[in-house]
């Protein structure tokens, strides 16, 4: 690949990749919608998890 | 279950690890053009590549370079995002020809058409090595980016060349 100009076409597509990204949304709302996901997720397998936990101590003092 | 991380809340480390973010966003943005065509794609991952950059930040020490460490992360996410997808896009290599054909007309800065096609033609793998080789890594640095040894980078490049030459110059 060194024969042909790619790295230099690299360079020029991280730019317009800049120029395009900067027109979106700015780097923390993304980053606090990643963590809400993230959080939200965590939280279901907590609860989830307590009530399997919850589950089996009543099965088991039902018995 | 995994401990929750205890570093979501703290405003000040979350400001200087988006400044740092910031001063390298062009890894970011290009990363996930080259990997992805749709804008929602493209949105999701930049979303999950900087929830995994900013779970992982504890453990930057410095001992490599932000951006090394950078594509590092956003690499391997890319790659399983990728994995996920393939199959979705399918390369018309009529296209790709054409845009072969007339490489050398436009200079590089006017025209990304070439590389992006290429991009596209490639898997996750392929595509992570070919763009840390165009970053100027080293095959040392590229194996220990991508978790890969590097003796098989060697070999991996000269097929990735291969395919690009089959599929574009002589299609």
């Amino acid at each position: 690949m060194s024969n042909l100009p790619l790295s230099d076409q690299w360079q020029a597509f991280k730019e317009q990749s800049l120029e395009e990204g900067m027109e979106g949304k700015d780097l923390a709302s993304y980053l606090e919608k990643g963590i809400r996901q993230y959080r939200k997720a965590y939280l279901q397998r907590l609860y989830s998890q307590l009530g399997m936990y919850l589950f089996m101590v009543l099965l088991v003092g039902g018995c | 279950m995994k401990r929750y991380p205890d570093m979501f809340n703290n405003r000040k480390k979350k400001q200087q690890f988006l400044a740092e973010i910031e001063r390298h966003q062009e890894i970011l943005h290009s990363l996930c053009r080259a990997f992805f065509q749709g804008e929602q794609d493209r949105e999701d991952a930049r979303q999950e590549i900087l929830y995994q950059l900013w779970k992982s930040y504890p453990q930057f020490r410095g001992e490599a370079k932000f951006s090394t460490w950078m594509y590092k992360v956003a690499l391997n996410t890319l790659q399983k995002l990728g994995r996920k997808k393939q199959g979705k896009y399918e390369t018309d290599f009529k296209e790709g020809k054409e845009i072969w054909d007339n490489r050398f007309d436009q200079p590089a800065w006017e025209n990304t058409q070439l590389i992006a096609f290429i991009l596209q033609s490639l898997s996750p793998e392929d595509k992570s090595l070919v763009i840390l080789k165009w970053e100027g890594y080293s095959y040392k640095e590229i194996g220990e980016i991508l978790g890969v040894s590097s003796n098989v980078i060697g070999t991996r490049l000269h097929r990735i060349k291969k395919h690009i030459q089959k599929h574009m110059a002589y299609v």
